[in-house]
């Protein structure tokens, strides 16, 4: 990667794009997203990929997508720019889903509009990570993370058992498609979601990156780093973290709006421990504070799940190759993840695609082995 | 990275008065929750059943804790697959008593219940035997392979790890097993004997009469030998106990051979106890001991068992008036509730942070 | 305007483009091939429960000769989906994969889904398509009943159903195993315990209405999510209550033998335990199922079937299914079945039909045509206005030690 890049360095027509993209990385953001929202269409009618579904699941497939990518956005500001390790960020997202639930299906007589719901789902959202953060966040990274699991644990069981508010484990169905003006969103038509999920990301991506370059982005990375040093230095270090929190909140609502709306169905089921933990590893596989990475991360952990081990295993069935076919690829999915995480931490903490901040954090700490090997080395002497 | 100094010292040998104080302390804390339950339900027969209930339950969610808080007290990480080694052990325990080659060989394996005693413990301490060994080894190799290379890593790459780590061992079992519940003969006999007007289950003593056993030979083991003071010394400052000749590598080593140990010990409880494994028991199990762990105090051995018995005493309660469908949010709103008002646990000392 | 356009454009193209690939294709069919779909989970323990299912319709498909009327039909692999994600069924997953057989020009109907949480998020996207789809498993009552909300799930077409389930509801099946223990077993006090589920709970819902209305009482009742290892707790405050029986709402995965081994270990050997067909899933021999782990501690231990325990005919059907499978079959192999017998039977009476689409509105039409009488290896019923089956009969099994399977007890007929 980095011997391309040299090579490409000494071209003149990229040097001019990469520092244009530098200096205008918003316009860049938002060029790539669009760039990118019209090579996947068709990219997914290229052979194979043509091959495994057709065009129109494909699209459906990448709105779906697009959720996850939306949820390890908003992880990756808590875990990833802030360095929080939240293990019940599926919370945050039944949140989200269930405030679009309230606001637009015929179980609560209410018909508010996409766009408003958008925003209500974010606030509430967020109001819930200031509501968990505020007495939480002053606590030990550890803690915290057990905090999180615990209140990942306890959203989902509320909404499960308040049969009176959320008709418990039935869920609340028949939610209100999007309405936009213009647009008639069907659920047999998938690219209104497809571009209605491009637009949202887009946003996201464009408001992270403003965050992440501005005085708090540069907080978050300060107590990310050292958390006393910041402090030290004037950092109301809470706050801070509240924002951190509220924010990858209020991205899971968003998430979760869009994924009611698609789906018109909420129920409890779709917000369990796996949610939250499949999100993390997106966010830890992609890269930890890089938003291309973690969005790109997201997006083929999502794809292979969905399509390519079914296909993996088709293929090897059809085929019949010999040890390959007998395994069930699906069956040994979290196989895999837990393969991966653990190689992924013990061999290339920074992620697949890395913020060179970020790398250079998680590669300190090979300074510090070599010193207590040395305080080690001399006992045994 | 901001080290934390902690002036906790976990399990100190206890003076006679200390061991006493505790005893007697626990003894009134049973004594009062029967006298709420009795209250509550009004049958004395139903209280006492359900005390013994509790009681039981504590016993395994205490050995669990112990695990999770004897590693975290030495290198301050939550070893996220400590739940699962527990249900590796209950396999391990299931596949003694059914499949055992040894067994198989002089015709022994089981199917149900064995009467006479002495077979029993034979059949007992083989799965107790092999139970803590290989999840005490198991244990140990989880740490010499994902987390010792992490050591000095930002806090979040072990922890990440650990999860990976879960999953690994969850989906190999659920590999090898299938999805479903893996029924587990209980070889204790299934007889009671009346007090104070509910019948309690030999096993139920049994479970409790071990664990203790097990715990205090883990705190003569810390308190007493040169290997325990080198656990100790390591948690309180890792540097300082290395300039003063400890092994770092085997102390770490032993401390998660012992958890294991423990974690297998409770797998044969599980598999005895309830008549049933699978794959997935390790998440919540471990859920609720890691809960345990942080009430009593994490780092503190005397903390984690104590937790174990108030977070059952806690579910049991629950149950016991018909919110068994609240209780899993209870205990994670009780685990939120203390770490808010006092992070250090109940038995935990303040922990300050040092520059 | 455009998108939606565009999207219209591209899918009736798809469907006409196809409807012009049909001429021409080989075999018996001389309209050409039809596919029929079918969408189940196929992970984890689901996997036990839905292999039977494909089986019964493949054997249907193959008895009737691979044919309906003028089209070959086929079941290629492709057409076969998953709806299950991280080893359990998943309702984003199931509406993906119904979104993708409707788009899928070659289908003309789908068989599925196991869960009802899955089928009411396809439902919407099936009835927006016109696509008929049949149910050999779904027992909520909310997904066909308007006065339970189904009205809000087939938005799209609300007079013109296309979901229909060769199953009873739960709001039969619950309350028959009340009828059953207050008029066969003669017991009044009942201790209730259901897994949280969205079926576990709807029945036990059911069950306790009926039962509170006609003269039970309900002496306590407990929600266990089916991660619960300890049910010693609970066994003991209810044993302390008396009950006279204890019903399940469940499956056996989600803990309906677990159960009764901890009644049977708190000294609550001699109640007698009903569960629905969620514990009704093979005999003592078959690996997993309720039986089979809870081994002789299910000698008090009743199921209700919400489908036909005792048909003509069944002998047969469990004769030709093991012939070719090498395996007895389940309750579903049987619903299966049926319900690939009401599509085939469906596409003969459509006739012919100039493109997909409109052969797919045709079959649907046929199918779910209230006057239409099918004869099936469950027996014979009709479909009524919603999608239901007039058949509301439900079997009721009791354990029998010997063969150490489920024995057939009797049945009770809800149309009565």
């Amino acid at each position: 990667m980095t011997a391309l890049r040299g090579r490409l360095a000494g071209n003149p027509t990229i040097d001019q794009v990469r520092s244009f993209a530098s200096a205008h990385r918003s316009l860049a953001i938002v060029a790539a997203m669009v760039v990118a929202g019209l090579i996947l269409p068709i990219l997914a009618q290229v052979p194979p990929f043509s091959g495994f579904q057709s065009l129109d699941v494909w699209i459906g497939g990448f709105s779906n997508a697009g959720v996850f990518v939306l949820l390890a956005l908003g992880l990756n500001i808590v875990v990833g720019l802030a360095g929080l390790l939240d293990l019940g960020y599926a919370a945050f997202f039944a949140i989200g889903a269930y405030a679009y639930a309230y606001g637009s299906s015929p179980f609560s007589g209410q018909h508010f509009p996409f766009i408003l719901m958008l925003m209500v789902g974010a606030l509430v959202a967020a109001t819930f990570g200031v509501l968990l953060g505020a007495p939480t966040l002053r606590l030990r990274g550890d803690y915290l993370a057990i905090v999180t699991l615990g209140f990942g644990e306890i959203v989902p069981i509320v909404f499960l058992n308040s049969d009176k508010y959320t008709q418990g484990t039935n869920g609340i169905g028949g939610l209100y498609k999007p309405e936009i003006p213009g647009v008639e969103f069907t659920l047999l038509n998938p690219w209104p979601f497809y571009v209605l999920m491009l637009v949202i990301v887009t946003i996201v991506m464009v408001l992270i990156y403003r965050v992440q370059e501005s005085r708090i982005g540069r907080a978050w990375m300060a107590i990310r780093e050292d958390e006393l040093a910041a402090a030290s230095n004037g950092l109301n270090t809470v706050t801070t973290k509240l924002l951190a929190f509220a924010l990858g909140a209020s991205t899971a609502g968003f998430a979760g709006v869009f994924n009611a709306a698609k789906l018109t169905l909420v129920s409890p089921d779709q917000f369990g421990s796996t949610v939250s933990f499949a999100i993390l590893a997106m966010v830890v596989l992609g890269g930890m504070g890089n938003i291309w990475g973690v969005a790109l991360g997201a997006f083929v952990i999502y794809t292979i799940q969905i399509v390519i081990l079914k296909q993996l295993n088709a293929f090897f069935g059809d085929n019949h190759i010999p040890i390959l076919q007998d395994i069930n690829f699906v069956q040994y999915q979290f196989l895999l993840y837990g393969l991966a995480l653990v190689l992924m931490m013990l061999f290339r903490p920074e992620g697949l695609f890395p913020s060179q901040r970020r790398k250079r954090e998680l590669r300190a700490h090979d300074a510090a082995a070599t010193e207590s090997e040395a305080v080690a080395a001399m006992d045994q002497a | 990275m901001t080290s934390v100094a902690r002036s906790a010292s976990p399990a100190s040998a206890p003076s006679l008065i200390r061991r006493f104080r505790l005893i007697g302390f626990s003894l009134i804390g049973i004594a009062v929750y029967f006298l709420i339950l009795r209250l509550m339900l009004g049958n004395t027969g139903t209280a006492t059943q359900q005390v013994a209930n509790a009681l039981t339950l504590g016993a395994i969610y205490a050995l669990v804790a112990l695990g999770y808080t004897m590693v975290y007290g030495i290198i301050e990480l939550i070893n996220f697959a400590h739940g699962d080694v527990f249900m590796v052990g209950s396999f391990v325990a299931l596949w003694t008593v059914t499949s055992d080659p040894w067994f198989q060989a002089i015709g022994l394996h089981q199917t149900g219940t064995v009467t006479a005693l002495p077979l029993l413990a034979l059949y007992l301490l083989v799965m107790f035997a092999v139970s803590m060994t290989v999840v005490g080894l198991l244990n140990v190799t989880i740490e010499r392979l994902a987390y010792r290379p992490l050591r000095h890593a930002p806090r979040v790459a072990p922890l990440i790890t650990a999860i990976g780590v879960s999953l690994i061992l969850q989906n190999v079992i659920q590999i090898i097993v299938g999805t479903g519940d893996r029924p587990s003969p209980k070889i204790i006999p299934q007889d009671a004997f009346p007090f104070l007007g509910a019948e309690i289950r030999f096993v139920n003593v049994f479970i409790v009469v071990t664990a203790l056993i097990l715990m205090y030979i883990l705190t003569l083991f810390v308190g007493r030998t040169r290997l325990g003071r080198a656990m100790r010394a390591t948690a309180q400052d890792q540097q300082a106990a290395q300039l003063m000749g400890v092994d770092l590598n085997q102390t770490i080593a032993i401390t998660f051979l012992i958890g294991g140990a423990l974690a297998g010990a409770a797998g044969v409880f599980q598999s005895q106890y309830f008549g049933f494994v699978r794959f997935d028991l390790g998440f919540n199990a471990g859920l609720k001991a890691f809960t345990a762990a942080v009430l009593g105090g994490i780092g503190n051995l005397t903390g984690a068992v104590l937790g174990g018995f108030l977070i059952a005493f806690v579910e049991v309660f629950a149950a016991a008036n018909g919110q068994q469908r609240w209780s899993q949010a209870i205990v994670f709103v009780v685990l939120i509730t203390v770490l808010v008002f006092r992070p250090a646990g109940l038995l935990g000392q303040q922990i300050g942070e040092r520059a | 305007m455009k998108l939606r356009q565009v999207g219209a454009i591209a899918g009736i193209g798809v469907l006409v483009l196809a409807g012009c690939n049909q001429g021409g294709t080989s075999g018996g069919g001389s309209k050409g091939t039809v596919n029929i779909a079918i969408e189940l989970p196929q992970q984890g323990s689901e996997k036990a429960a839905s292999d039977p299912i494909i089986n019964g319709i493949k054997l249907a498909v193959k008895d009737a000769g691979g044919v309906a009327g003028n089209y070959k039909i086929e079941i290629p692999n492709s057409v076969i989906y998953d709806d299950a994600k991280d080893g359990a069924h998943d309702p984003q997953t199931g509406a993906q994969n119904m979104s993708a057989i409707a788009a899928n020009a070659n289908v003309i109907a789908v068989i599925g889904p196991l869960n009802s949480s899955v089928a009411k998020v396809q439902i919407p996207i099936s009835n927006e398509a016109g696509l008929l789809q049949c149910s050999p498993a779904n027992t909520n009552e909310g997904l066909t009943k308007p006065e339970f909300g189904a009205l809000d799930i087939r938005k799209a077409n609300p007079n013109k159903i296309n979901y229909v389930r060769v199953v009873t509801t739960d709001d039969n099946q619950g309350p028959a195993a009340a009828k059953y223990i207050l008029e066969v077993l003669k017991k009044t006090k009942v201790y209730i315990i259901d897994d949280t589920e969205t079926f576990g709970k709807g029945i036990s819902d059911n069950f306790q209405k009926y039962l509170e209305a006609n003269g039970g009482t309900v002496v306590a009742r407990d929600g266990v999510p089916k991660t619960t290892t300890d049910y010693s707790a609970i066994l003991t405050a209810a044993k302390a209550k008396g009950p006279e029986a204890i019903y399940f709402g469940g499956v056996t995965a989600t803990g309906g033998a677990r159960i009764l081994k901890a009644a049977v270990a708190a000294g609550m050997a001699d109640v007698p335990y009903i569960g629905p067909d969620g514990i009704y899933d093979g005999s003592g021999a078959t690996k997993d199922s309720f039986l089979n782990l809870a081994g002789d501690d299910a000698k008090n231990a009743f199921a209700t079937a919400a489908a036909v325990g005792d048909f003509p005919g069944r002998a047969d059907f469990e004769a030709k299914f093991k012939a070719e499978y090498n395996t007895a079959p389940t309750g579903y192999s049987a619903t299966g079945y049926a319900c690939a017998q009401v599509v085939i039977d469906a596409i003969k009476r459509a006739g012919d039909a100039a493109n997909m689409g409109e052969l797919r509105e045709k079959v649907r039409a046929a199918a779910v045509d209230p006057s239409i009488n099918y004869t099936s290896v469950i027996g014979a019923f009709k479909f009524d206005a919603n999608g239901d089956t007039s058949q509301k009969i439900i079997s009721f099994y009791g354990y029998d030690a010997t063969a150490k399977d489920w024995a057939f007890k009797s049945q009770l007929d809800f149309a009565k």
